[in-house]
């Protein structure tokens, strides 16, 4: 089996390749919904963190303690949880980043069994008291963590963490500036299913897969010439489960070659300074200068003026918004961001999808009209 | 060049068969469940409407949600460019185009050529389609013809609230039941995805002059609450409103 195959092989069996890490390395498995969780501290506890993703069932019992106007992911993890399909997990985190996952939180506690840990994330990540307040929060995080599993975390296994996962993301990045340049050799759907697979695997194996990856890519690049005349795009939005997204673009000529989603440049492009003394500060410090959530703030504007960086240094010709519907912080979002790139000539177009669109037609026929607008500038 | 444009609707098919700018003739027939088959129907009736044969046509152009099943068409042509050049061929001054289908309302902004500069396509139901009227004049009992008709004769406003098409219905069921006239529930509901519409051609930005296309063109209550809401003197219809995506495919076919 290629590395390629492997990874998706991996992505498209998480529950089963965790399982599997949980009974051959003995390791602690613990769920998350967002990718603010500190994985540093996780990785330090001997645990894996276990990004909960949208899953393929049909609601039966979630709708029971949410309302219609909750999104899918939401719903989908509730599902998983009460069908008893959760069931390795050894405790969840819920990071308070929208408020939907904040409310979930609420339920499961009242609900659900199991280890539950909250992280109160401040809402603003942009002043001196709150960052104060974060390092308090990640500390209390760390000592929950070992009074729940009985362990002792130890900074030097924070450390050591840090520099782990700060390695992936630098390779994560590496892939990237490959696909960048030639987004042919390494298809949308394949690094979607490369980022898929890392929110959930062991890193120090996911890491030794990147490098074989890139071993691969950067020799086909070698050999590959780059594609003439395919318009760039990038993708900006929350949980992207539909990996035929790509491939419908690059079906009229186009690439989605860079992102701003949470399992994207979001996640890799927030490293944690290596150097600093002091780790909790460290790690808090990743927040501040976190390519932002919606549901976080980080200056009024700050989200369309990174879009806009990216943009110009992406030499990108067209934004694709991706939302899943009823995502409050998101769509909040949208006009300024909309207007923003208006000012500055910048096609874009939104979609509002279900976790899992079954009318893909009418997805195909808004890009084929956006690539039509696209091409006629 | 002789062309034909076919549009594969939700609810019905159409074809428009066209000798450069001239159109030669049209047919309609209902989509059902078999897409393949009302296509074949819809075609081999316009051709004989045109007394033409099938070889006479040159390229022929598909359009509409089951487009990619239109197996007999050369070319492939989006929904919303097939919206752009047809308003465009109607109306030299249009800008912004409306098309209400059964399933999908859609606004579109376009340049003097007819192509698309921005477009917005319903996201949440139905609320913003022709559907949706469809729906409320079963509850009302009242033919679909006259649902307009109707609804001019009201100088009553009376707000609705729901978003959703069965939400509207009950809640036009409580209007029944309040003794509320036909006229002005008919008049509430034309207003209600009027404003829906009038939502999405603000979104794209009021750029006039206005053309709507899709059944619905022909619905006078439907375009008189859009004109007083937009504040505009004229919404630009062509005659046979339902049969602009399937011109607007025979045009691109040409092209």
């Amino acid at each position: 089996m290629n590395i390629l195959h492997k990874f998706h092989e991996i992505s498209n069996n998480s529950n089963s390749y965790i399982k599997k890490i949980k009974k051959e390395k003995n390791k602690i498995i613990i769920g998350s919904l967002c990718s603010f969780v500190p994985e540093e501290i996780i990785n330090a506890a001997n645990a894996v963190s276990y990004r909960i993703l949208p899953a393929h069932h049909t609601t039966l019992f979630a709708n029971l303690h949410l309302q219609s106007y909750s999104c899918g992911y939401i719903r989908s993890v509730l599902e998983e949880k009460i069908s008893g399909r959760l069931d390795f997990l050894d405790a969840v985190i819920f990071p308070h980043t929208c408020d939907s996952i904040q409310r979930l939180s609420d339920i499961w506690r009242m609900t659900q069994s199991g280890i539950h840990f909250d992280i109160l994330f401040p809402a603003k990540l942009n002043t001196k008291s709150s960052k104060e307040y974060l390092i308090k929060i990640l500390l209390r995080f760390k000592s929950e963590l070992e009074q729940k599993f009985s362990i002792t975390i130890s900074d030097l296994n924070i450390k050591k963490s840090i520099f782990l996962i700060n390695n992936i993301k630098n390779n994560i990045k590496k892939i990237y500036n490959i696909r960048e340049k030639n987004p042919l050799i390494l298809k949308g759907k394949d690094i979607f299913a490369v980022q898929k697979a890392g929110t959930f695997m062991d890193k120090k194996e996911f890491l030794s897969m990147l490098l074989e990856l890139i071993a691969e890519l950067e020799e086909k690049f070698l050999k590959q010439k780059s594609p003439k005349g395919r318009k760039r795009l990038i993708i900006s939005g929350n949980i992207c489960s539909i990996s035929n997204i790509y491939s419908f673009i690059e079906d009229l000529k186009a690439d989605i070659i860079w992102d701003d989603l949470c399992i994207g440049s979001k996640y890799f492009e927030n490293k944690i300074d290596e150097n600093q003394k002091n780790i909790f500060k460290a790690i808090a410090e990743k927040y501040f200068k976190k390519s932002i959530c919606p549901a976080k703030h980080l200056g009024i504007r700050n989200r369309g003026e990174y879009l806009l960086k990216i943009i110009k240094k992406k030499k990108i010709d067209g934004v694709i918004f991706l939302f899943l519907k009823f995502c409050d912080p998101h769509s909040f979002d949208y006009p300024y961001l909309k207007e923003m790139l208006n000012k500055e000539k910048i096609p874009c177009l939104l979609i509002e999808t279900e976790i899992f669109e079954k009318n893909t037609t009418r997805i195909k026929t808004r890009y084929q009209a956006f690539l039509e607008i696209i091409n006629k500038i | 060049m002789i062309t034909a444009g076919i549009e594969s609707g939700a609810k019905n098919t159409k074809v428009v068969i066209m000798d450069n700018d001239k159109i030669l003739c049209k047919n309609m027939v209902l989509t059902g469940f078999d897409q393949r088959l009302a296509v074949k129907r819809a075609f081999e009736d316009a051709l004989k409407a045109g007394n033409l044969s099938k070889d006479k046509i040159e390229k022929i152009g598909a359009t509409g949600s089951g487009k990619d099943f239109v197996e007999i068409a050369d070319v492939n042509v989006n929904d919303i460019k097939a919206m752009g050049k047809a308003a465009n061929y109607f109306f030299s001054n249009a800008r912004t185009v409306v098309d209400v289908g059964s399933e999908e309302g859609r606004t579109v902004k376009i340049n003097e050529n007819g192509d698309i500069e921005d477009f917005v396509i319903n996201e949440k139901c139905a609320a913003g389609a022709g559907s949706f009227i469809e729906a409320m004049a079963r509850a009302l009992e009242v033919d679909l013809e006259e649902m307009g008709p109707l609804a001019l004769t009201s100088d009553k406003e009376i707000g609705m609230n729901a978003q959703c098409v069965v939400f509207a219905e009950s809640e036009v069921v409580g209007l029944i039941h309040a003794k509320t006239a036909t006229n002005d529930i008919s008049r509430a509901i034309h207003d209600s995805m009027a404003s829906r519409i009038v939502s999405m051609i603000r979104r794209i930005g009021v750029n006039e002059d206005i053309v709507v296309m899709g059944g619905v063109g022909r619905n006078p209550g439907f375009i008189t609450p859009i004109q007083r809401e937009l504040n505009v003197e004229k919404i630009y219809v062509p005659d046979e409103p339902e049969f602009g995506p399937a011109l607007g495919a025979a045009l691109v076919a040409a092209l």
